[in-house]
């Protein structure tokens, strides 16, 4: 049996932003059908000690790992170093580095069970929405990257926006 | 090997995943097709973009009783209609916390393409790692993670009783 719960807020509320700036965004494209490669390459990753802010990823139809890894800038080395070592010959497997780059996350009440609430942010985010590097909605939160000096002004939009009770 | 403890594993309802993809870096289109979905009251549970020079690619997933309706909105807008494409039959398969840690989301990518179960899409949130993954897959997915994570106590992956839902037929903003 499922038990619905009814929620709506004029104003969609977010518990507060938070930003985060000296970030690199590590994108891969790995061709994870190579599997014995992929497979040391990740057994390599797993025995050394490493964080991340975010990371997505999504499996295209070549079976290629299109991955973003937003972590400290020195971060993703201990990532890149067992991908390229095991897997060098592997054509299409690229690397690209952006940094430095700001992150804006923020977390509000059921915001993955409601409709509506992405919508609200690409519309307080205006042209904004132009400079963003990636973004995620999952679950309750929002992510979203930013270049260099993007972060201010998205922050200032949102908040403008959104309600953060005092 | 190194024990890592989660405090569990959720399990999504079904979902479709809507892929949109163009060639160009303007960003027009997925802020109109999420006012799309708003205007309908469908829900994106997830939403995972990435942005480059030579274009937009961007995964969302939709309830799978919305696939229909998300589709005939679509289509109705040419423009976004040939950059769309759908997986039917997806779910979203969530542990929690992943506490920052790349061995933890190595651990949980490895024990899911060694079992050769499709990963669609993945993305983290402040506390959480969602896969999307094939829905007929999502239990044995879920008992995967379960062997290679110590959990807490008794827990099992659990599927949502409780669902909370946008009680008005406005969208949220202010009432005009």
């Amino acid at each position: 049996m499922e038990t619905v719960a009814m929620y709506w807020e004029p104003r969609i509320k977010t518990y507060g932003f938070q930003v985060v700036k000296g970030l690199a965004l590590y994108r891969y494209l790995i061709p994870v059908n190579q599997s014995n490669h992929w497979e040391h390459a990740l057994e390599c990753i797993e025995n050394g000690p490493n964080r991340f802010h975010l990371i997505c990823g999504q499996l295209n139809e070549s079976l290629d790992l299109s991955l973003l890894l937003l972590c400290g800038p020195d971060r993703g080395r201990s990532f890149s170093r067992p991908i390229e070592a095991e897997m060098p010959i592997v054509e299409g497997c690229r690397r690209q580095v952006i940094t430095p780059v700001e992150l804006l996350f923020f977390q509000g009440p059921h915001f993955g069970d409601r409709f509506g609430v992405a919508d609200f942010t690409y519309c307080a985010l205006k042209d904004h929405a132009n400079a963003l590097l990636a973004a995620v909605f999952s679950c309750a939160s929002i992510y979203l990257v930013l270049p260099e000096g993007a972060a201010g002004g998205v922050l200032d939009q949102l908040n403008a926006a959104f309600n953060i009770p005092s | 090997m190194t024990e890592i403890q989660i405090n569990g594993l959720k399990i999504s309802g079904a979902l479709c995943l809507v892929r949109l993809h163009h060639s160009t870096p303007d960003i027009y289109r997925l802020p109109a097709f999420c006012g799309i979905m708003a205007g309908s009251m469908i829900n994106l549970p997830f939403i995972s973009t990435d942005h480059q020079s030579s274009g937009i690619q961007a995964a969302c997933c939709v309830e799978a009783k919305h696939q229909m309706l998300t589709q005939k909105l679509v289509d109705a807008d040419p423009m976004m209609k040939e950059h769309v494409s759908y997986i039917p039959d997806v779910g979203l398969l969530t542990l929690f916390p992943h506490q920052s840690s790349l061995k933890l989301f190595v651990r949980s990518l490895r024990a899911l393409s060694t079992e050769n179960v499709r990963v669609l899409e993945m993305a983290s949130s402040i506390g959480a790692l969602t896969y999307v993954l094939d829905y007929a897959q999502l239990d044995a997915a879920a008992e995967l993670l379960r062997s290679c994570f110590k959990l807490d106590g008794n827990h099992s992956p659990f599927r949502a009783v409780f669902v909370v839902r946008q009680g008005t037929q406005l969208k949220p903003g202010p009432v005009e």
